[in-house]
């Protein structure tokens, strides 16, 4: 145990140990020790190595050091990710005569389009619940498939274009899968490349690998994070402990704690208030991809008279309170702006209808509704495009709006702020004065 | 009462001691064991403020230290301060 002391004395700075090294060892050899004087040991070489001239970079180093074995140790906490790649190649249409950036254009529409039906809610959904795949089992536990096929269309499928062969007449491309079992990754891979060489003029280059390397986390730059981080919180906390800040900044993070606890809690109840807001889609798609002229319709089908008609459905019955209060002009005008019309993802040639509404099954048969409008509307047109429904309105199992552990997360960050200020407000620290004894009343 | 500069001011009041008499002797008075670098940070502080100085000794590991005439007033000030507060606490606890 005295040897155990004696290396631990050795954390005393140099100049330290020149002065009092040798008495300090005598009282080691002196007493008995205990357990408890190896941590008060440590406490004190700590204590000494702060006071002395070069503690900013003692204290960032030792943090650093620390932020960067914490930081590893959290990393290996983090799922692994894998990433199966496909190649795959789509060549030029049988009996195409134009020239080479028409070709261009032509494949890239037709991949777009192939693209669109292989990553639609139906396909994903069938691909998420297939017994051989058995995707994302433990989300589908807490989440609706709707999320789960969002968040696998937006975070794990990844289709780009590679490069164009020199001789410009085919396209190369990759579909890549990331999920954390790298044969599951595989095997999905393979699922997607099966469905895209299904399509004619398209063939597999290079099969779906199976992974052998995570992509992430990287524990070498979440370590440097760590170190970096660790080094910048030792700095400050020397700098705190040179300038005598270390009460008052316990004083101003109390204050800002509280706030931020109890302002954080209060908005996060308060958002309970908020009513809860749907939002359903539909994708539709303009054949061949005159989308221009598809979306023309979007006049006919949000006239007046086609949303009036859907709002005083009886099935539906929309906006009643506010009917009661506004003309149902204005009932019109709100119905207009809680619907979207927009392209879907870039140069595809489809677009999505959504319906924000408090109901979601009312969200849901008015954009039903509005589909249908939309396929009438197309119908009648005189040289209309073939619309055809990618995803039918989709039925929302969770709201959007409010996101409640934003509202709380901006009530904690706007209560700490705030209580931080008036701590520095409230809180100053006492001004020095000189000692003075009062008298004695007992004295007296 | 705990400060572990004050109990080693008040050790040394009876006489020039080493780090491990100084020890033994605030176990026994306040029944408290200072660890080793508790007491070693008090008496590197208390030099330096001036208020102990090492005195020659024939031993030649063990530092006996001793206390200064300004480390005496410091104390005697910390002391009447304590007093009056250990009078008035006493005074109302005897009413409450």
């Amino acid at each position: 145990m005295k040897r155990c002391l004696r290396w631990f004395a050795r954390l005393y700075p140099a100049a330290w140990r020149t002065r009092y090294g040798w008495e300090f060892d005598a009282l080691l050899d002196d007493l008995r020790p205990t357990w408890r004087d190896i941590l008060d040991i440590i406490h004190g070489a700590v204590l000494m190595q702060l006071s002395t001239p070069a503690a900013y970079l003692k204290l960032g180093a030792v943090s650093a050091v620390l932020g960067a074995i914490l930081a590893a140790g959290y990393s290996f906490t983090i799922p692994r990710r894998y990433v199966s790649t496909a190649i795959l190649r789509i060549g030029t249409v049988p009996g195409f005569s134009g020239t080479p950036s028409k070709w261009h254009v032509l494949a890239l529409s037709r991949l777009n389009r192939i693209e669109q039906e292989i990553l639609s809610r139906g396909s994903l959904a069938e691909m998420i619940q297939r017994p051989n795949l058995n995707l994302y089992v433990e989300e589908r536990k807490g989440h609706p498939l709707e999320d789960i096929v969002q968040g696998m269309r937006t975070h794990d499928i990844r289709i780009q274009l590679v490069s164009t062969t020199p001789s410009q007449d085919a396209m190369i491309f990759r579909i890549d899968f990331a999920n954390s079992d790298p044969a599951r990754a595989q095997a999905v891979a393979r699922a997607l490349t099966e469905k895209f060489a299904s399509a004619p003029g398209l063939e597999v280059l290079d099969p779906a690998n199976l992974p052998t390397k995570a992509v992430s986390p990287n524990p070498l730059r979440i370590a440097v994070a760590g170190l970096a981080g660790g080094f910048v919180l030792g700095l400050l906390i020397a700098f705190c402990r040179r300038h005598g800040l270390g009460q008052t900044g316990a004083l101003y993070l109390k204050y800002a704690v509280t706030s931020g606890a109890v302002a954080g809690i209060v908005s996060g109840l308060a958002s309970y208030a908020i009513p809860d807001r749907y939002i359903s889609t539909a994708v539709l798609r303009a054949i061949p991809s005159d989308l221009g002229q598809a979306r023309q319709l979007d006049e006919k089908v949000l006239s007046r008279t086609s949303l009036a008609a859907i709002i005083q459905r009886p099935q539906l019955d929309l906006y009643h309170d506010r009917r009661l209060r506004e003309p149902l002009e204005e009932v019109v005008q709100q119905m207009r702006r809680d619907i979207r019309i927009q392209s879907a993802r870039g140069q595809i040639p489809a677009f999505t209808v959504q319906f924000e509404y408090p109901d979601r099954f009312k969200a849901q048969a008015v954009v039903r509704e509005l589909v249908a409008r939309f396929i009438d509307a197309n119908l009648a047109a005189p040289a209309g495009a073939t619309l055809e429904v990618l995803d039918p309105a989709s039925l929302p199992a969770s709201p959007f709006y409010p996101n409640r552990l934003t509202i709380t997360a901006l009530g904690l960050a706007a209560g700490s702020l705030l209580g931080f200020l008036i701590g520095l407000f409230r809180a100053r620290p006492p001004t020095p004065r000189p000692p003075r004894l009062a008298p004695d009343p007992s004295a007296a | 009462m705990s400060d572990p500069s004050i109990l080693v001011l008040a050790s040394l009041v009876e006489g020039d001691k080493h780090g491990y008499a100084i020890m033994v002797d605030i176990e026994q008075f306040a029944g408290l064991r200072l660890g080793p670098g508790t007491l070693y940070g008090a008496i590197t502080r208390l030099e330096q403020r001036g208020w102990i100085e090492p005195v020659p000794s024939d031993d030649d590991r063990r530092q006996p230290y001793a206390l200064t005439a300004s480390g005496r007033r410091h104390l005697e000030a910390e002391m009447l301060t304590l007093e009056r507060v250990v009078r008035t606490a006493a005074r109302r606890l005897k009413h409450a």
